[in-house]
């Protein structure tokens, strides 16, 4: 691809990254949460891809870790929403409102279904570009 | 031709289910039967902690939504590995 595409890519992925994890994480504050942030970061992997090519991004991230990371973090939530059940009371209240350290378990509910968007889309564009080559 | 007739008049019972449950929506612009909505809007804060209302729906409320959500974008992307990946 394009020298500027890829120059371009490589210096707004981390920005991305973090601004993806930010709105996962502040998703019981302001508007976004979980999904939203996942597709940011997913984007952010697949700008790498389109500037620099497949082969030379699975180099680094190996698709085997990134399908790992998504049944871990489906595990997460799953056993997240079933603690959920036990303990949701307690952690509410232990909590001031409008705080970062707050929401209840939707706080933990977006960071694991965060990663796991990221994860399952950016799967997604591995494969997809796989063969474009 | 039986299972024709069979299934018009499964068509036939669905359709009346269906009448009667089209007949129960509220006319156009005087939806008084929104009182959940309201019910999100006053108490999000107080049951979920969540300042952001949406989310307390999505996460909280619905929240095993989400996960049939989730597993169905988990499910899209093993579809998509087996269908593409070769080896």
């Amino acid at each position: 691809m394009d020298n500027l595409v890829k120059i371009i890519g490589n210096v707004l992925f981390p920005f991305m990254l973090v601004f993806g994890f930010y709105v996962a994480f502040h998703g019981h504050l302001s508007p976004g949460g979980g999904f939203p942030g996942g597709v940011i970061i997913a984007t952010g992997i697949a700008i790498l891809v389109i500037g620099n090519g497949a082969a030379a991004i699975k180099r680094r991230f190996r698709d085997g870790v990134s399908s790992a990371v998504k049944t871990v973090s489906g595990i997460l939530l799953i056993s997240i929403i079933i603690l959920g059940l036990f303990f949701r009371d307690r952690l509410l209240s232990t909590q001031v409102f409008f705080e970062l350290w707050s929401g209840g378990f939707t706080l933990l509910l977006n960071l694991a279904g965060g990663i796991m968007v990221a994860a399952g889309l950016g799967l997604i564009v591995f494969v997809m570009t796989e063969d474009a080559e | 031709m039986r299972k024709l007739i069979l299934v018009a008049v499964l068509l036939l019972i669905v359709s009346i289910y269906l009448l009667k449950a089209f007949l129960l929506i509220p006319a156009f612009g005087s939806a008084k039967q929104d009182r959940v909505a309201d019910y999100y809007v006053e108490n999000a804060l107080e049951d979920t902690g969540s300042a952001n209302a949406v989310n307390a729906i999505v996460w909280d409320y619905r929240g095993y939504d989400t996960m049939g959500e989730e597993t169905l974008l988990f499910a899209g992307a093993i579809g998509l590995l087996l269908v593409l990946r070769r080896d």
